[in-house]
């Protein structure tokens, strides 16, 4: 299946992923802007996760059905976690928004002291 | 042919998720974020984990883009209005940059000696192909591995996930 392509060509589009996230959470004004992201960056780590257990999952003797799951259950508990982060940051920018009327983080000032 | 199918994938992702970033305003950067999330399960197909490419159809595109799509909706006609992006966007593009530099660097000049040799692999990836319906025996397996050598892990993210749901909720009524 895989074979054909090398390892580095994923390694390549997850680390696209994961920069492009970063550039969209460091620069964008708006906080569900910044929660996308996020998931962008976690999107990549998932995909050099599931990459790295396609290719050098080191096969243990006991590991059923001839593959050791590391790999993809690293992926699922950060699918999960991801799920879970989305659902309270936007309850919080929600609850936010009630009281500030916006969505700016640069007008989350109310802890600067 | 493989390749062809992983360029195409690949452009879709990086293209949609770069439009995530870019684009004018936070709803359009809603609908390509989806796009992106179909592309990165493309990749988890190529890469012959078809569980986790459904889970992330399921997770991603149906209920963390839904949950956006009700936060946008939820906070002010967003629709029209631009969105914006700070001054350090010089500072993010260096950094965001020389993130992608090392990480594209390491990942292409690692000698990955642990990756197993060729031959082998697709030795495995035949048997393991050619077997009748491997994705479930792949299933079964993933299966197995939760419920036994990460089954703390487990139970600790089901307790995350109550503890998020009611968070969610506590936090966003009144």
């Amino acid at each position: 299946m895989t074979p054909t392509i090398p390892l580095w060509w994923y390694l390549l589009v997850a680390a696209g992923l994961f920069s492009i996230g970063v550039y969209g959470a460091l620069t964008r004004r708006n906080a569900v802007n910044v929660l996308m992201g996020i998931e962008l960056m976690l999107n990549g780590v998932n995909v050099n996760a599931v990459a790295f257990w396609r290719y050098i999952t080191p096969q243990g003797s006991d590991a059923p059905a001839g593959f050791g799951m590391d790999g993809q259950v690293f992926a699922i508990m950060v699918i999960a976690l991801a799920a879970a982060e989305a659902a309270v940051g936007l309850a919080l920018i929600i609850s936010i928004y009630r009281t500030r009327k916006t969505v700016e983080l640069d007008d989350y000032s109310l802890m600067r002291g | 042919m493989e390749q062809f199918a992983f360029g195409v994938i690949a452009v879709i992702t990086l293209g949609s998720a770069y439009a995530v970033v870019s684009a004018r305003t936070v709803f359009v950067s809603a609908m390509w974020l989806v796009l992106s999330f179909v592309g990165v399960a493309g990749i988890y197909v190529l890469l012959g984990a078809h569980f986790l490419a459904v889970t992330q159809v399921l997770v991603y595109v149906g209920a963390i883009s839904v949950l956006l799509l009700f936060a946008i909706m939820l906070t002010r006609d967003l629709m029209e209005e631009e969105s914006s992006i700070n001054r350090q966007w010089v500072l993010s593009l260096i950094a965001a940059g020389s993130v992608f530099g090392v990480l594209g660097i390491l990942g292409y000049l690692t000698d990955w000696s642990l990756a197993w040799p060729p031959e082998a692999m697709s030795a495995t990836a035949t048997e393991a192909g050619a077997e009748a319906a491997p994705a479930i025996d792949m299933v079964d397996a993933l299966g197995r591995s939760l419920m036994s050598e990460h089954l703390l892990a487990f139970e600790v993210v089901s307790v995350i996930l109550l503890a998020a749901l009611v968070g969610a909720i506590v936090i966003a009524r009144d």
